[in-house]
Parts: structure tokens; sequence; C-alpha cells
């Protein structure tokens, strides 16, 4: 009798606890999602990796777990509709080494035919790569991002978008936004001004688009928080030095074409960066990409991508960088791909000459990417 | 003048065909059937650029609603081909990255044409398609197809 009541004292099992809410949370998502006709989805996209990289140090070879991401949209009336994304992903600095970062979440409001009012923290559009894919390898032509996406393009902003698609015979589409920017994290910002954004793109064909945008801020303090490029941060840190501010501007222009048998993409940066101590630094990137398919779902590519980061810049740090890649997509059907490249990465331009002088060898990586959404 | 004659009579026998329609026929074997749309004739262009999500509103103001058919569904490929210009996986890639993009709201993928029919009787702005076998079942429906 002792014995029984002990057992009911026990604490509970938290597994248990967890395993039944995370049912009662499926159970509740499938009855709202057909009491409201399917207008909740949930997606989940995430890629697994092996790299073998030759550097000057010595050789790696190692598996990879890729960003999982949680994909989320609901309409929640005929105008209003949610999108959240969240993503689980590699962070050196956590104890696991895989932490949860909330990389969308947008109400969106439809306010006029195909003119829209979009609020909370979404990808900047800016250029091509950034504004369709992001995190999404599954559609991604090639294994990795673009250079500039690492250091120059602020990937998100969180405020408020004026966005407008499809207008017209040139099917014109503008976005235009304000909101937290580089220095900014997703709860505060350190100073009163926003980030300002206007991109524009038309798609006069099928399987065309042609954009161009202008992205301006006010750095305060030289900091880089939530919404810069993937790896600025850490540059910034080792450049803690100048404290100033920094007058930040991007131009972009992108070009694509993805047709069933040919694909191109083209997409260029000229980021211009004002310091109070070295003046004006003027860096700029471009990335372009071939693929052409020699059956329906195996499409060999190519792609070259550089980036010169100028040596008067206290945001980004001095940096030049090129990346000359061959490889192949293997399109086991739409939900699931497979990719492998083999890559040059060289400190320096590959076709012009450089103000760097080389310092160091270049460097060599094969990687095979296996990239799946559903 | 014979010569200028010849012309005539060929412009209209192109105007005639330029203005060739068929009730709910977008291809041979497809029909377009919607409802409450503010319009009982669509071109072509039109049925494939509202398919596509290009357009968020009808010219009524009610909300675009797309209803395809799914993977299993006998008509799947044809609508790919006719309005994706692709297979049914490419199709919902397409919208898979449309929807992941944000940039348009998910489209309702049905098995078959009795689960569509079903389906755009009770949502107002849906619009859909249904194998020509079927005509009888949706004629309440049927969209007026315009070839451009």
């Amino acid at each position: 009798m002792i014995d029984k009541k002990f057992k009911l004292s026990k604490p509970p099992n938290h597994q248990i606890q967890y395993l039944f809410i995370l049912l009662c949370f499926f159970s509740f998502t499938k009855i709202f999602a057909q009491e409201n006709n399917k207008k909740l989805h949930i997606n989940f996209f995430g890629h697994l990796e092996y790299d073998f990289d030759k550097l000057s140090t010595g050789n790696n070879s190692y598996f990879s777990i890729g960003e999982q991401d949680i994909f989320i949209t609901s309409k929640i009336n005929d105008r209003i509709s949610f999108l959240g994304e969240n993503v689980i992903r590699y962070d050196s600095k956590s104890s696991s080494t895989f932490i949860p970062s909330i990389e969308r979440v947008q109400l969106k409001f439809d306010y006029y035919e195909n003119h829209s009012l979009i609020v909370g923290k979404m990808h900047s559009p800016i250029n091509y790569w950034n504004d369709v894919y992001h995190h999404g390898r599954l559609f991604f032509p090639t294994v990795d991002r673009p250079l500039a996406f690492s250091y120059l393009v602020p990937v998100h902003t969180l405020g408020l978008r004026l966005q407008g698609q499809n207008l017209g015979k040139l099917k014109f589409g503008y976005d235009l936004m304000t909101g937290n920017g580089i220095s900014s994290n997703d709860f505060t910002d350190l100073g009163v001004n926003n980030s300002l954004l206007a991109a524009f793109h038309v798609k006069p064909f099928d399987n065309f688009r042609i954009g161009l945008s202008y992205y301006y801020d006010f750095i305060k303090g030289n900091y880089s928080g939530a919404h810069s490029g993937h790896s600025t941060a850490v540059h910034q840190a080792a450049l803690a030095k100048y404290k100033g501010n920094i007058n930040f501007e991007l131009f972009s222009f992108s070009a694509s074409y993805f047709s069933d048998k040919f694909e191109f993409l083209n997409e260029s940066c000229v980021n211009k960066s004002r310091s109070d101590t070295l003046g004006m630094a003027i860096n700029m990137s471009n990335y372009t990409y071939f693929g052409y398919k020699i059956k329906e779902n195996i499409t060999p590519f190519a792609s070259y991508d550089f980036i010169d980061i100028s040596n008067k810049d206290v945001h980004i740090g001095h940096l030049s960088k090129s990346k000359i890649i061959l490889g192949c997509r293997y399109d086991i059907n739409h939900l699931l791909n497979l990719k492998f490249h083999f890559a040059r990465i060289s400190p320096n331009h590959a076709f012009i000459n450089s103000h760097i002088h080389q310092t160091e060898p270049d460097s060599y990586e094969f990687k095979i990417q296996m990239a799946y959404g559903f | 003048m014979g010569f200028s004659k010849s012309i005539l009579t060929l412009c209209f026998v192109l105007s005639i065909f330029g203005s060739y329609t068929v009730q709910g026929q977008i291809a041979s074997d497809l029909l377009v059937i919607a409802n409450e749309i503010g319009s009982t004739n669509l071109t072509k262009k039109q049925v494939i650029a509202y398919a596509k999500g290009e357009k968020n509103f009808w010219p009524n103001s009610k909300k675009v609603v797309i209803v395809l058919p799914s993977a299993k569904s006998e008509i799947a490929e044809a609508v790919a081909l006719t309005v994706y210009k692709t297979n049914s996986g490419g199709m919902q890639k397409y919208w898979l990255s449309l929807i992941f993009q944000g940039r348009a709201d998910p489209p309702v993928f049905l098995g078959n044409d009795e689960e569509t029919i079903r389906f755009i009787e009770k949502n107002k702005g849906a619009i859909g398609f249904i194998s020509a076998k079927n005509k009888s079942k949706a004629n309440d429906y049927l969209i007026e197809v315009k070839t451009d």
C-alpha cells in the first residue's frame, strides 16, 4: 500500500509529458487545418552535407547537419495571412552546438489587388538569392550561397514593408521597406535611425526576372546585430577598434533566367561605407551562375563568385576572395535533390589584378549536399 | 485588287479563329470551372496567370482560391503541362517555392474531379480544372475559355 502511494507521488516522466504535448499540438493543428479548409500549412526544409576541404593548414573531412527549417503559413482571413519560419542551426557558442532561430515572422495584409502591407521580420528583398531562396536549399541551384550573402547583404529586416507584384504587362514589382537595420536585433535597436530599402523588379517574359535595389543604414557604433550578412559579425569582432558610426549604402542588381533547359543568374553589389577615420570605402561583389539540364532531372552547373572589400572598410574588414565552382544537381523528385561541387577558393580575383597581393595559397573544397523539403 | 481581297479573306478567317471559344475547355481534355469570379469567360492567358498565383483578387474583389490536382489525380500531368509547362512534380515545386518566398497563398490540392467540383461549389472565388469527361457534373461552374 505504501509502495503504491510512493509510486503515485513519483515525479512525472517529462519525456511522456513532452510527447503528450506534441501529440496534442499536432492533433490540434490537424483539426484546425481541417476545420479551416486547410488554411494552416506546415512545411519542413533541411539539408545534410559532406565536406572535404584542402586548406593550407591541412585537410578536413566531415559530415554536417545543415539548417533544419520549420515553415508555417496560415490564412487568417481573405486579406490577412501569416508566415513564420524557425530554423534550428549550428552555433559554435551554444553548449549543444545547435540553436533555434526565428528567421521570419510576418503578417501580410493584401489591401488592394496585388498591393500588400507586411509587418514583421522578413528577408530583405535585396538581390534574387536573398529574396527567393535564403534558407531553402531545396530551391538552391547550387550547394552554397553567393559570398556577398555572408558579408555585404543585410539578410533580414524587422519592420514595415509595402509590396506590389505582377503589375502591368511587365509584371512590375516593388518592395519599399523600413525597419531595424544592421546594428539592431529582433528586440531593440541602438539608435533612432531605421534602415531604408527600395527594391524593384520586372518579369517581362516567363522565367526571366531583372531587379535592382538600394539600401541605406546608419550603423551606430559600428555594431553588427542580428540583421547583417551572416559572417559580418564574426569579422566585426576582429575590428572592434573602430567604435564610430558608419553610413552604409548598398546598390544591387540581379538578372535571372530559369527555364526548363537553361539556367542563369547574375547578381552584383556595390557598397559605399563611410567612416569618420578612413573615409569612404567602396566594396563590390559579383556572382554568376550557369546551369544546363542534360536530362529533365540532371543539371551540371558552373559559377564564378568574387567579393572585394576595400582596405578602407572598417565594418566588414579588408577582404578579397573569389570562388570558381563546377558541380551538378540531381533532382530525385520535387522534394529531394542531391548536389555536389568542386570549388577553388582564391584570396584574389581570378581574372583581374586586385589591389591585394596574394598572401596565402588557394584552397579547394568538395561538397555533397542532400536538400529536402515537404 | 485580287491580292487585296485574298488578304482580307485571310484576315477574316484568322479573326474567326482568333475569337474561337469553347465552354470550359483550356486544352482538349481539360475544363476550367470557377465559382463567382465576376465573369463567365476568361482568355487562356488569364487562366494561366490566375493559376500561377499572379493575381490576388478577381475583378469582383473575391479572393482568388486556386484548386489544383494532387499527384494522384488523373489530370495532374495535363494541368501541369498546360498551365505550368512542366510535370506534376514541377508544378508542386513551383508552388512550394512561391509559398516559401512569401509571395502567394498556398493552393488547395485535391485528388479527383469530384473533390474539385465539391470544393468549388462551396468556395466563392475558387477556380480549378476537371477532366472534359466530367463536364455534365459541373455545368453551373464552367468558364468559357477564349484563345488569346
